[in-house]
């Protein structure tokens, strides 16, 4: 979204608003047919355009001269656009929420099945996600449609690529005060630990209102509610702690739905305690633990929080200082590693 | 065990004051009989607390009644009498209006209102701490009211979210989540409930039963193929009782 060149049409909404964009489709229409269909073929033009032209397009039957990626994604709106709340089950009557019968009806069992098999299907929602957030659009159901095809693409397929605009866009509308839940949600239903690079970069933003939300997604990194430090040395902090603690993070699954505060990110003391990598679903170790491993975990455990926090930033510093080293001191028995990182830290186990 | 820092301690008396069986005796016993130590100021600062547990516990049961309408917040709506809807799908307190009369008009006019399942819980909140001090005091501490989500909530109220605790107690939030929700439809990632003590919950939107039946609920609005299940989180969400507290203690 950001950084690539706007195409005519895309210029023309932005200028001329939706319904001065609705003009020029319709005198294009009558005079150029062709060169209209090929500014609507631009690679670079935007989802919102081509939403906002919807309804011009099928009614003058335009939609089979579109490309295939263009064609789909206003066959993907049309299948993931419902306005209004469902009756279908018991529980939805009562409460209004739809099910996923409702969405089986319409249309939600193909483009899943669709997603699976076509690459056309994900390009044409890749496209939708990020080119199709823009603030100046309508809320209600155009937002909606934009929060299922970016739910789709990183709960469904975990598709990557369009995290760094998704960050852009959580951060743009959080700026306006729009609504951020559900592309939070999506943005962290991703599992990828490495995103989170994305937010924190958001703490040295000249714009106070990013560093705010970064401070608040990142919550779970020390010292992110002190309010005494900002600007690049917040930033940089950040980026320490990231980088010494990304193997041994995990999805807690808390929510901006759940809690004013949540903690989206916990640090597995047992990993890194371990020094071995830990599954950001899970938090487990995603390969068995040999016999000396075992037996530390076990006397680890059996320690309280204090202690088990610093053993576990001991064995960390040390590894990353001298493999060879964290190999001795690893085979001590825990009184005496814990002696050990009591002494690196200036204090007393 | 529970601990006043004024020295009482005869905490039979606070205990004739509930039915056995009722939300505040429950809530007492599993304070007094936990491993872990609480504090209170005095036993009035314990009573307020479970005066408030028990308000939570009624506004809820009095949204269930009256079937306040489930909408996601694209497409909430409130009487507009009383409130400003925001653009984000929030309420603000319309200007000119009196805090206490808005929040007890969505008690009264409950079918003018829709809204998900976080607001609900601020609602509850809000509602609570007015049947607890009362309109003329809660107009004086809460003159500008933001129904929406948790981030809105007034500062004196202050939520705050604990984990891993030793004992859950009736006028808690809990969370309910389901991992594998369809994307389709996000408003089914988890519910927000109120313990309504003796193991019975109130989430907005699916309404009043046991864990299992949130979870049942929640289960069948999950991806296709999923196997894993919704589950109760091990968190609660607790108004500031303390602060609510000392504000009424101070005003009176």
């Amino acid at each position: 979204m950001t950084g690539a060149p706007l195409s005519l049409l895309d210029n023309i909404r932005v200028s001329n608003g939706p319904e001065g964009l609705r003009s020029f489709f319709s005198e294009l229409l009558h005079t150029d047919r062709i060169g209209l269909v090929e500014l609507l073929n631009d690679r670079h033009l935007c989802f919102s355009t081509l939403y906002l032209l919807k309804s011009d397009i099928k009614s003058r039957s335009l939609q089979d001269m579109l490309s295939i990626k263009y064609k789909r994604a206003l066959e993907l709106a049309d299948m993931l656009s419902k306005p209004g709340p469902a009756v279908v089950s018991s529980v939805s009557r009562r409460s209004g929420r739809r099910s996923l019968g409702e969405y089986q009806k319409n249309g939600k069992t193909t483009v899943v099945e669709a997603m699976r098999s076509d690459a056309v299907t994900v390009s044409s929602l890749s496209w939708i996600a990020e080119t199709g957030w823009d603030i100046n659009m309508p809320e209600g159901p155009y937002e909606l449609l934009m929060e299922r095809c970016t739910a789709l693409l990183l709960a469904y397929q975990r598709e990557r690529s369009i995290l760094p605009a998704i960050a852009d866009t959580i951060f743009e509308r959080h700026r306006h005060g729009r609504l951020i839940h559900n592309l939070v949600w999506a943005f962290f239903e991703a599992h990828h630990r490495e995103s989170l690079y994305l937010i924190a970069q958001r703490l040295d933003s000249p714009d106070m209102r990013d560093v705010i939300l970064a401070r608040k997604l990142l919550g779970f990194i020390p010292g992110m509610d002190d309010d005494r430090e900002d600007g690049p040395a917040l930033y940089h902090r950040a980026l320490n702690w990231l980088t010494v603690n990304m193997p041994y993070i995990c999805r807690t699954g808390e929510s901006m739905q759940m809690c004013p505060k949540p903690l989206f990110y916990t640090v597995s003391y047992e990993a890194k305690y371990l020094c071995r990598q830990v599954s950001e679903d899970s938090g487990k170790q995603p390969a068995p633990l040999n016999e000396l491993e075992a037996e530390r975990l076990e006397c680890f455990r059996n320690l309280d929080e204090p202690r088990r926090r610093l053993l576990a930033d001991a064995s960390c510093s040390l590894y990353m200082r001298d493999m060879n080293q964290w190999l001795s001191w690893f085979s001590l028995p825990i009184d005496d590693q814990l002696a050990f990182a009591s002494l690196m830290t200036g204090g007393s186990a | 065990m529970i601990r006043f820092e004024d020295g009482f301690s005869d905490l039979e008396s606070i205990f004739a004051q509930y039915r056995r069986g009722s939300p505040e005796y429950e809530a007492l016993s599993k304070l007094s009989e936990s491993s872990r130590s609480y504090v209170y100021l005095s036993r009035e600062e314990l009573e307020f607390e479970l005066s408030l547990r028990k308000g939570i516990i009624d506004a809820s049961l009095a949204l269930y009644r009256r079937r306040l309408p489930f909408r996601i917040f694209q497409e909430s709506f409130c009487n507009e009498a009383y409130w400003d809807r925001r653009q984000d799908g929030g309420f603000v307190l319309k200007s000119g209006a009196r805090p206490s009369r808005a929040v007890e008009d969505i008690f009264i006019s409950t079918r003018m209102y829709g809204t998900e399942c976080a607001t609900a819980i601020v609602i509850i909140y809000y509602k609570a701490v007015l049947d607890v001090y009362m309109p003329e005091l809660f107009d004086r501490a809460f003159p500008r009211i933001v129904l929406m989500n948790w981030r809105d909530m007034d500062q004196l109220i202050d939520p705050a979210t604990y984990r891993g605790l030793a004992d859950y107690l009736p006028g808690d939030c809990r969370y309910v989540r389901n991992p594998d929700v369809d994307p389709l439809t996000p408003e089914w990632q988890g519910e927000n409930v109120i313990d309504l003590g003796n193991g019975r919950y109130y989430g907005h939107g699916i309404g009043l039963g046991s864990i299992d039946y949130f979870i049942d609920a929640l289960n069948r609005n999950r991806r296709e193929g999923s196997q894993a299940s919704a589950y109760l989180m091990d968190t609660a969400t607790r108004p500031d009782f303390r602060s609510l507290y000392l504000y009424r203690k101070n005003a009176s």
